[in-house]
């Protein structure tokens, strides 16, 4: 403003709203108006002007909306336009509720928890579990598993599988392993994988630039082709148009992709493919035949696309019996490995799936139970504001009889109370959307990482949809109850003005309190869902893991074929690295091992005893196979049960050694010692190990995984490439990962760092879903029971100053103030006894539905039944409390009186 | 009420005056938006005219509208006045409050 007196200029977005909104004559003369009465007001606090002129802007903004409105309904011909008339019910609704802002901000806030909690959880839902695959024709692909879901498969198998099948129009294998690309200072390492010719072509994808493998790419001698990831176009190659023909020096450090090669990129993929990793970056042909020898180098997805025609249970079938026939046919050409490679259920098990199942895995159960348990709230928060409203209409009844008598149909009137409530509902779902706006990103980052399209989740339009479809139901359903009830008592008795009668019948208040009974069920079984939930994540996290995490910090890494050739290079360094980590300051400990625990990983190997001669078709046991250095037990503080550990002096040149866990020892040698025992493993060849320590077991996968049989043999005599470097710290571990990090680099710049971090939160990785699920459904519950005891509060408190005038002639006559209290107590505790009742039939039948997901809780624990019923009861009692005493408070003269 | 108020204000009817004046009259706050509808419809409906005054630093910019009657609202506002006194004929009486009617309800 150029009046130099003026402090402050009227609030700038309310000046600009009005000018844009406004018709232009009227926003000259208004805002003219509304400046200057705002020039005048100088010297008030700049809150309170800014206050005030806001709210003028309000009332000129909706003023001239609802002159816009009634322009369109003006001419009220009455059913000449039903649009017309739904806005002039639009317009009676707002004025209706803006009459009552108690009522009004109590109905929204209610809705709005309802609607966001359900929006929020919907737009994981959709982004993980509904909005189509981008493959065309995606429900016709199927994994197909040889053995059992999970269960890779080799070479050779696909090949005996493919042969002569008719099921599946194309059939191809693909398998990942981790890459690290040259480039500058450090290598990067990303995750690469290895796929068979007709892999893009089955998909049904196309390549957002360039092409995708063909063939010939595969050939030997063929140059190197490469497609890589919609991310890696991103990141490495700024999305660069011209990036077809770029180079690529990738090192390989396991499996079909071993050694150093040059490749060139072919095309790009479009994203969302996961394919077979979320993270997958390069897709590189596979032209190592090596594995092909061998029958049991599992590593191997198989993927389908259907016949037209061919239902997913006949290719099952069929493909069960081309398992069989393989077994059949390929039996005799390995006869010594045959029982190992083919148990005598070979075939039996042969599962197909889908690739939407494969992607969602385990989340998918848990989203659908948390969606259900938002939906339930949505259902009691409905249930609330159709109480509310309830009581509400009790009170409107004159004003419709008086509408009815001026000549508003029944339908014209339902549809009033129904557009109202949906209006509530509207209002309520624009702030609940402000709500799960606001809580997704915490949903969100509480959801593993490796979750389909996790960054994808948002509230796109899929989301708004459904948040208005949910809007549209929470009005319908919470308004319809009032609704018809009010109607049918519509009778010209109601005309008396004064609404001195406005009582609600004996009926409404059976009606509301069977709602709050319901409301009062359905709080218990989420209650009970989530107490099962809790408990099982509370039992999951005492669970030992055979070691001791604290402090344990876990570094990757990957040393490079080029610069150490020789298994006496790779020992070598192993020795320095954990040598010169131990030696750094605050390191109480240092080792190193091939898979460390929870990373999701291990090898299975059969196992040959010494002096054992199996029995023809016997199997032989299969152990999980380590490799782990002198240091690794004591770093991780995994306990020795018997004999010794790893010593430095167990060398290549030394009798080679083994540790066994003690769950081997008393499955392979019961009942006996096994030190001194020679065992070997197909990863030893020929060479026998002697058993020289047990150790305790430990649990690699899960805290919730069966102990399985395992054997470690010293990194010094079988040197491997990648693994991780295990050091104990005494400082809180995550800060001394930089110096971890430096001293690594020191020690050799070229030896990638895959990744790095602590074991404690590997472990909270590993248990991320149990805890985001458990830790949810508390949240909901938590709502359900509040919501739940505001239900009974509401129509205790709405039945007790109904009975006002009862309670006064009951004080006159003598009725001590503390027997009213304990009969309306009574009163409510019996609708909370009715909804205990209902809620505990209704949990113990849908607690089964939740068994898969818990973790040693009885899914029907009668004590943690007995105990949150109970605890739902103390609520329920509380909330009893507030309108009782205001009944034995009530005065009696005052309350004869006002009758 | 909009027209007898710009009556009131004479030569300064515009609106923030013609607000207040009604607000100082009738003792209750009257919504802005509403206002100016009403005196668009009354003038359009041919009640008002109205005519702009030079823009001024306070009004950051933006002239007063200066709004008068038409002699044709004048008899129309006469008319009405009629009209509702013939309406409350007999019930004077009883509009003076007393001791029996409030209270209770």
């Amino acid at each position: 403003m150029e009046d130099p007196r003026n402090a402050m200029g009227p609030p700038r977005l309310a000046r600009l709203l009005l000018t844009r909104l406004l018709p232009r004559r009227r926003a000259e003369e208004a805002v003219g108006d509304l400046d200057e009465e705002f020039s005048q007001r100088q010297g008030r606090s700049r809150a309170s002007l800014r206050f005030w002129y806001w709210g003028g802007a309000a009332s000129l903004l909706v003023h001239s909306l609802a002159a816009r409105l009634g322009r369109i309904s003006l001419p009220r011909l009455p059913g000449a336009n039903p649009m017309r008339n739904i806005l002039l019910d639009l317009r009676q609704a707002l004025r209706a509720l803006r009459k009552r802002p108690l009522f009004f901000s109590a109905a929204v806030l209610t809705l709005a928890l309802g609607i966001g909690a359900n929006s929020a959880v919907f737009s994981v839902v959709e982004a993980v579990l509904l909005r189509p695959l981008p493959f065309a024709d995606s429900d016709r692909l199927r994994l197909i598993w040889l053995q059992r879901p999970g269960q890779l498969a080799s070479q050779l198998e696909f090949e005996g599988i493919q042969e002569g099948q008719r099921g599946f129009e194309a059939l191809a294998y693909y398998s990942g392993w981790e890459l690290s690309l040259e480039s500058g200072e450090e290598p990067a390492v990303l995750s690469g994988a290895a796929v068979s010719a007709r892999f893009f072509e089955l998909l049904g994808v196309s390549p957002l630039t360039g092409r995708f493998l063909a063939p010939s790419d595969a050939h030997p001698g063929a140059p190197g082709a490469a497609v890589i990831s919609h991310r890696l176009w991103q990141q490495r190659f700024g999305g660069d148009p011209a990036v077809v023909g770029r180079r690529l020096l990738v090192n390989g450090q396991g499996g079909q992709l071993e050694g150093q090669r040059p490749y060139a990129v072919v095309g790009v993929m479009p994203p969302d493919l996961r394919l077979p990793f979320q993270k997958t970056d390069l897709w590189l042909p596979i032209w190592s035949d090596s594995s092909r020898s061998t029958f049991d180098a599992r590593f191997w997805w198989v993927i389908g696309r259907l016949s037209d025609g061919v239902s997913p249970s006949a290719a099952r079938e069929e493909m069960a019996s081309q398992a069989r026939r393989l077994k059949r046919d390929r039996s005799p050409l390995l006869p010594s490995q045959r029982s190992d490679f083919f148990p005598a259920d070979y075939g039996d098990g042969v599962e197909l799936s889908t690739l939407r199942e494969h992607f969602s895995g385990a989340v998918r159960s848990r989203l659908l139970t948390l969606w259900a348990a938002v939906a339930f709230v949505l259902l009691i928060a409905c249930v609330n504001v159709a109480n509310l409203q309830l009581s509400r209409a009790a009170l409107r009844r004159p004003e419709f009889a008086m509408r009815g008598a001026l000549g508003a149909g029944k339908g014209r009137l339902l549809r009033l109370m129904l557009i109202e409530s949906v209006t509530l509902a509207a209002v309520g779902s624009a702030v609940g959307l402000a709500l799960a706006w606001a809580s997704l990103r915490i949903l969100v980052s509480g959801l593993p990482p490796e979750t389909y399209r996790v960054e994808t989740i948002g509230l796109n339009p899929a989301v708004l949809a459904f948040t208005l479809a949910a809007a549209v139901l929470a009005g319908i359903a919470s308004g319809l109850t009032p609704a018809l009830r009010l109607l049918r008592g519509g009778d010209s008795g109601d005309l008396r003005l004064g609404g001195r009668d406005a009582s609600k019948g004996r009926s409404a208040v059976r009606v509301s309190r069977l709602l709050a009974a319901g409301e009062t069920a359905l709080a218990l079984t989420l209650v009970i869902g989530a107490g099962l939930m809790l408990q099982s994540f509370w039992r999951l996290t005492r669970v030992d893991p055979g070691f001791d995490p604290s402090g344990v910090v876990e570094m990757r890494v990957a040393i490079p074929s080029q610069r150490y050739s020789t298994p006496a290079e790779v020992a070598d360094f192993v020795r320095r690295g954990r040598e010169g980590l131990a030696a750094l300051p605050g390191v109480e400990a240092a080792g190193a091992v091939h898979i460390a625990p929870f990373t999701g990983y291990h090898w299975g190997n059969p196992l040959d005893v010494e002096g054992r001669v199996r029995r023809p078709g016997d199997r032989r046991p299969v152990v999980n196979w380590q490799l782990a250095s002198a240091g690794y037990f004591r770093t991780l503080g995994i306990a020795l049960k018997q004999g010794r550990l790893f010593q430095s002096g167990d060398s290549a040149d030394s009798q080679p050694v083994a540790i066994v866990s003690e769950t081997m020892a008393r499955r392979i040698w019961p009942g006996a010692s096994p030190l001194g025992q020679r065992i070997r493993t197909r990863f030893s060849g020929q060479t026998w190990s002697t058993v020289v320590g047990v150790v305790g077991d430990v649990r690699h996968h899960g805290l919730d995984e069966q102990m399985h049989p395992e054997m470690y043999r010293p990194l010094s005599q079988a040197p491997f490439r990648n693994l991780s470097f295990m050091v104990r710290t005494d400082a809180a571990a995550p800060a001394s990962i930089p110096a971890l990090r430096e001293r690594m680099r020191l020690l050799d710049p070229r030896v990638p760092v895959r990744s790095i971090g602590t074991l404690e939160s590997s472990i909270a990785d590993s248990i991320g879903q149990e805890r985001l699920s458990s830790r949810l459904s508390a949240v909901f519950a938590f709502l359900a029971s509040a919501l739940g005891a505001i239900g009974i509060y509401g129509v205790l408190a709405d039945s007790v100053s109904l009975r006002r005038r009862e309670m006064g002639v009951r004080l006159a006559l003598g009725a001590r103030p503390a027997r009213l209290l304990a009969m309306v107590v009574r009163q409510g505790m019996i609708t909370a006894a009715w909804g205990v009742a209902l809620g505990l039939g209704a949990s113990i039948w849908l607690s089964r539905f939740l068994s898969s997901q818990l973790f040693e809780v009885n899914p029907a624990d009668p004590a943690l039944f007995a105990l949150l019923s109970a605890a739902l009861l103390g609520v329920a009692a509380l909330a009893c409390c507030i309108p009782a005493r205001r009944a034995a408070r009530t005065d009696p003269l005052e309350a004869l009186r006002a009758e | 009420m909009a027209m007898l108020a710009i009556l009131r204000c004479g030569d300064q009817a515009y609106g923030l005056t013609i607000r207040r004046e009604i607000e100082r009259q009738t003792e209750r706050p009257v919504s802005r938006g509403a206002l100016y509808i009403t005196l668009e419809r009354l003038e359009k409906k041919g009640y008002l005219r109205s005519r702009l005054d030079d823009p001024s630093p306070q009004r950051s910019g933006r002239p007063r509208r200066y709004y008068e009657l038409e002699p044709f609202a004048l008899q129309a506002l006469g008319a009405q006045r009629q009209a509702l006194l013939r309406m409350w004929e007999g019930f004077e009486a009883q509009l003076t409050p007393g001791p029996g009617g409030e209270g209770k309800a």
